[in-house]
């Protein structure tokens, strides 16, 4: 059989020192934590999205979700270099020989197979996402990225309990002045190294998040200032096919309420008591900007077609199709004074590609939420 | 111990059979899709980019002066995160003609002032530890 232990399965084939489980288990604890943070960041983005009974999402502090969101894809792209090297380290146990020992042996092979699938997958698709290059991935990517995040954070907990003894090992036995070969880099100059090179991924994109570090992130996806308005946009009246809509004269926002139906002009939504308020734009893609808006408070337009109560208000755009037609406000969203259909943006009428004639802005909210180009607003009593 | 792990080890595979009894319910998800990219990332990292990258690490170590590999291999992990993490906004292809607000920078550019950066300290650093070693050979 050892005539079989060829190229990188024969014995001393990967002879870096740097290898250890000094190394693998403190990139692990790193992998760990950051795996959780984006599991638990995006969870609750998915619990915002798609409320089950049980979970009530507050209006305050107005920032809190552009924090979770923004947190989310900073970590995961703090990642690349961490699981980068983590693989790395423990390269040479993919050509463990023999290759299975017994049925133990398999099942953890095939766990480590599904955890090393579902972080690349997570990552690979996450930054895909970001990027808007949407071809390679033959799948619909909040959905998938979903529930590979189970599975990913499945594997891990699995490849702990598999690991736990070696973990501790690493942790607190073995030691990280071993240098690799031909010298150079010791254990703990690599590790700081990744970390090094985390830090300089988040230094060249987080600008799309804190506006302070715009000069230096020269790899964020958007900045906090470039657009319309000086507003990025996530979905433009081009691609919602509004473009004639959204101008046409007859326009009317409709009211629907249990106690009648409204509907306005723009010229009459204008000439309603107008109120300004300072709510940022948070996309789940990370990205956040502040921005200054002007509008009928949803609470007015509410109280013309319902009697005093705890509503939750559906809101349609003009768009035809998309998955985000159609969005619901929340009852303490609709009931916040700060929630508005805004007509303007930094004291001008809102740009087509930012929902003009009327959108809804709210506080505290994923922008796929915050409808543009709006047609209809239904109240019905909370559920 | 033992009921630790086991207690981990039975609730991960939990947490996974959840995952794919949601995943093969979903109707939004595509199933042999997303089953296609999950190979495709092992494959392609396993098979092509991990053994890339290990012999160019070793052909650094045979060919650099001893002083000289710090600094370089630092750079270059440095590097490839990087680059592999630019890679799509370099490329642009989610970029379209309605959306200019969306990947607005020049990525090449940025790209490039981050690498020069990151090299010329490595650079600096090389240098300084060549001279030390030179100084303490001679010392």
């Amino acid at each position: 059989m050892t005539g079989l232990r060829q190229g990188p399965f024969a014995p001393g084939a990967f002879p870096s020192r740097l290898r250890s489980p000094w190394l693998t288990s403190r990139l692990g604890v790193a992998l760990a934590v950051a795996f959780t943070i984006c599991f638990g960041t995006g969870l609750l983005d998915h619990l915002i999205q798609h409320p089950p009974g049980w979970f009530s999402w507050p209006t305050d502090p107005v920032w809190l979700f552009r924090v979770t969101q923004g947190l989310h894809v900073a970590t995961g792209l703090a990642i690349i270099p961490l699981l980068g090297v983590k693989l790395w380290s423990v390269y040479p146990k993919l050509f463990t020989w023999p290759a299975l020992r017994g049925l133990p042996h398999a099942l953890e092979r095939l766990s480590i197979l599904v955890l090393v699938a579902a972080a690349l997958f997570q990552i690979v698709t996450g930054v895909l996402n970001i990027a808007l290059w949407y071809t390679p991935m033959h799948f619909y990517f909040p959905s998938a990225h979903y529930w590979t995040a189970w599975l990913a954070i499945g594997a891990i907990v699995t490849h702990i309990g598999v690991k736990l003894p070696v973990i501790r090992e690493g942790l607190w036995r073995s030691r990280g002045d071993g240098r690799g070969g031909g010298g150079g880099l010791s254990r703990r100059g690599l590790l700081a190294a990744t970390f090094g090179a985390a830090g300089v991924i988040t230094l060249a994109t987080l600008g799309q998040t804190v506006a302070a570090l715009v000069p230096v992130s020269l790899l964020a996806p958007r900045r906090p200032r470039v657009g319309p308005q000086e507003l990025p946009v996530n979905r433009s009246a081009t691609a919602a096919g509004v473009l004639t809509l959204a101008v046409d004269p007859a326009y009317k926002l409709m009211i629907l309420g249990p106690s009648g139906s409204r509907s306005f002009t723009v010229a009459e939504l204008a000439s309603m008591p107008q109120h300004t308020e300072s709510l940022p734009i948070t996309c789940v893609e990370g990205w956040s900007a502040d921005a200054v808006w002007t509008g009928v408070r949803l609470n007015d337009l509410i109280a013309l077609v319902a009697p005093p109560g705890r509503y939750e208000v559906e809101a349609e755009s003009l768009e035809r199709v998309g998955i985000y037609r159609i969005t619901v406000v929340d009852p303490p969203h609709a009931a916040d004074p700060r929630t508005l259909v805004a007509l303007q943006l930094r004291g001008e009428p809102l740009d087509i590609d930012h929902g003009y004639p009327a959108r809804l802005i709210s506080p505290n909210r994923p922008g796929v939420l915050q409808t543009k180009w709006l047609s209809r607003l239904t109240v019905r009593p909370a559920p | 111990m033992r009921w630790v792990r086991g207690g981990l080890v039975v609730a991960g595979l939990g947490l996974m059979a959840y995952a794919v009894y949601g995943a093969a319910g979903d109707p939004e998800t595509d199933a042999w899709g997303q089953l296609a990219f999950l190979a495709a990332v092992v494959v392609a990292h396993d098979l092509f980019f991990a053994p890339i990258v290990i012999l160019l690490g070793f052909v650094l170590g045979w060919t650099l002066p001893a002083p000289a590999r710090a600094p370089v291999r630092v750079a270059g992990l440095i590097s490839v995160a990087l680059t592999l993490m630019a890679l799509p906004f370099v490329l642009g292809f989610g970029r379209t003609p309605d959306l200019p607000s969306a990947l607005p920078l020049n990525y090449t550019r940025g790209l490039l002032v981050f690498l020069g950066v990151v090299w010329g300290v490595a650079l600096l650093w090389a240098v300084a530890a060549l001279l030390g070693a030179r100084w303490r050979s001679r010392g």
